[in-house]
């Protein structure tokens, strides 16, 4: 009677623990620092962002990654104006990145990617005087860019198969 | 894209050929509110207060219910 007790409550312990919220949930990676970003998954930012350094601060050249912004502001150097840009590695295009729920000093461009989603963001568009607030293709929602820059948005929309990659890039040239 | 408000900038929108675009504001922008190459899908939109609101480059772009006196 003692052992049924016992396995009885291990097995209430163990149920308990599998249903506890979070259990077996993996994290967002914490961003606290301007970087590279080089893998796909999940990242949210932990603090303010100040980039002084003369680069980009956040340098995304892999395809799905997610950025939650958490409500903390990038201030991009005043040289460049980039805070956040998609590189791709390599010819190819990145596909899939997400960046939302922040507040931007500088500009965001994703024109390196194709079905982004942006959303939340509110750009102090490129104080720089140097770019586009905010350039993307895919879903760009809900969303404000203001504060002088020459462009607050530019939006491609490249759901129409592989075959208009060639007129993909004149467009993008042609601006 | 849609709900996306762009104030006090040179232009405000900028579009290429094959998008949707409903429901943004343009305003007070010193050159264009909003700037589309058709075709696109342009509806319930506002540019209001720009030097010129609204553009369509070329044509076939669908233009409806959008504000841009």
């Amino acid at each position: 009677m003692r052992t049924a007790a016992g396995v009885f409550t291990i097995a209430l312990a163990l149920g308990t623990i599998a249903l506890a919220p979070g259990a077996g949930a993996r994290e967002p990676i914490k961003i606290k620092a301007c970087q590279t970003i080089s893998q796909g998954g999940s990242y949210e930012v932990a603090d303010n962002l100040v980039n002084g350094a003369g680069f980009t601060c956040l340098v995304i050249t892999a395809s799905d990654v997610t950025i939650d912004l958490a409500g903390f502001v990038i201030i991009a150097d005043t040289r460049r104006g980039e805070a956040i840009v998609a590189v791709p590695p390599t010819s190819e295009r990145l596909f899939g990145l997400a960046v939302r729920n922040g507040s931007i000093q500088g500009r965001v461009d994703l024109s390196s990617a194709d079905g982004s989603i942006v959303e939340g963001l509110r750009v102090r568009g490129d104080p720089f005087g140097i770019g586009t607030g905010i350039t993307a293709s895919g879903i760009v929602k809900g969303n404000t860019v203001g504060g002088g820059g020459p462009i607050a948005f530019r939006y491609r929309d490249f759901r129409h198969g592989d075959g208009d990659r060639q007129l993909r890039s004149q467009q993008w040239h042609r601006d | 894209m849609t709900g996306n408000y762009a104030v006090n900038n040179g232009t405000g929108i900028k579009i290429g050929q094959g998008s949707t675009v409903i429901g943004n504001t343009a305003i007070n922008n010193t050159e264009f509110g909003i700037v589309a190459d058709c075709p696109s899908n342009l509806t319930d939109n506002t540019a209001v207060n720009n030097a010129t609101n609204l553009v369509l480059n070329g044509d076939s772009c669908h233009n409806e219910d959008n504000l841009a006196p």
